[in-house]
């Protein structure tokens, strides 16, 4: 029996943010005018998913004055590899 | 995703995506090794033309200076441009090491000025000159094996020590020969070493 795929990160947007903060390096952030440019998303759209990973806890926001930027929690970074383990398992 | 879900596509996009993203975020390494290694040879062989053509040693004139100095600047945009625009936005500990990166290369050559500027007043014009050529390529070296002890790159390092090399043997070959080695080894070495960084990313 496959484990269902995480339906917080089982969506084009939330997984494109999921995978772009997966691949900077351990204790960076990303800023999020840069998350919104790499991925053309409009401000509302990105940050109705920011909150849904954040909420979840698999990311973390934090605001500098005017600027806000996001990482991926430890639990996101699980959750991620867990993902894309489940999808591998799905092809069998 | 949930209607006619392929997970084969959904893995593929994952994957081109994160080569997309890190593509995105990497600082163009070939693009900057290139822009110095441009500035080192041509700089360095008008150094070495200007050197050349006294009989007795004459430090460069204003001319060959200032191109040297010229293309150093251009190959310091480039860097600038391709540092910002690929870590535009990105925070924490990546971005606090490049920051101490750039301030190693910025007091290097601080210092270093210093030290060529004492050895100018105290020393003979020839020592001066040695000093410039080899002690600025000495310093390059050190910061490319630097940068490739910290950003684990094996590219860098053995950039850097070959750089360094290139500064040791620039200094004994004397004042009129030294920017010939420098523009020709070490700019030589920074082109080649640009082809190996360009041929990677392609990879």
């Amino acid at each position: 029996m496959l484990d269902p795929l995480d339906p917080v990160i089982h969506a084009p947007v939330r997984l494109r943010i999921m995978v772009t903060l997966a691949a900077l390096g351990p204790g960076d952030d990303l800023s999020f005018s840069r998350l919104q440019s790499l991925h053309q998303l409009t401000a509302g759209n990105l940050i109705t998913h920011l909150r849904k990973l954040e909420d979840a806890g698999y990311v973390l926001t934090r605001k500098q004055g005017r600027a806000t930027s996001a990482r991926l929690t430890e639990e996101g970074r699980v959750a991620f590899t867990t993902y894309r383990r489940t999808l591998r398992s799905m092809l069998g | 995703m949930t209607e006619a879900f392929d997970p084969g596509e959904a893995l593929g996009m994952i994957e081109d995506e994160e080569s997309r993203v890190r593509r995105a975020l990497a600082v163009n390494l070939p693009v900057q090794l290139l822009a110095w290694g441009v500035a080192w040879l041509v700089g360095f062989l008008a150094l070495w033309l200007d050197v050349r053509a006294h009989s007795t040693y004459t430090p460069p004139g204003t001319l060959s200076s200032l191109v040297f100095f010229a293309l150093l600047l251009v190959a310091g945009v480039v860097t600038a441009i391709a540092t910002t625009r690929a870590t535009r936005g990105v925070g924490g500990r990546t971005a606090r090491t490049g920051a101490r990166l750039g301030l190693g290369w910025g007091v290097g050559y601080g210092g270093f000025v210093l030290v060529a500027g004492g050895v100018a007043v105290y020393g003979t014009p020839e020592a001066a000159s040695v000093m410039m050529t080899a002690g600025a390529v000495l310093i390059a070296g050190l910061m490319y094996l630097l940068s490739g002890a910290v950003w684990d790159d094996p590219l860098l390092v053995r950039l850097g020590v070959g750089i360094i090399a290139v500064g040791g043997v620039a200094s004994w070959t004397g004042p009129v020969w030294a920017p010939l080695v420098a523009g020709v080894a070490g700019g030589g070495g920074l082109l080649v070493a640009a082809g190996l960084a360009a041929r990677r990313r392609r990879a």
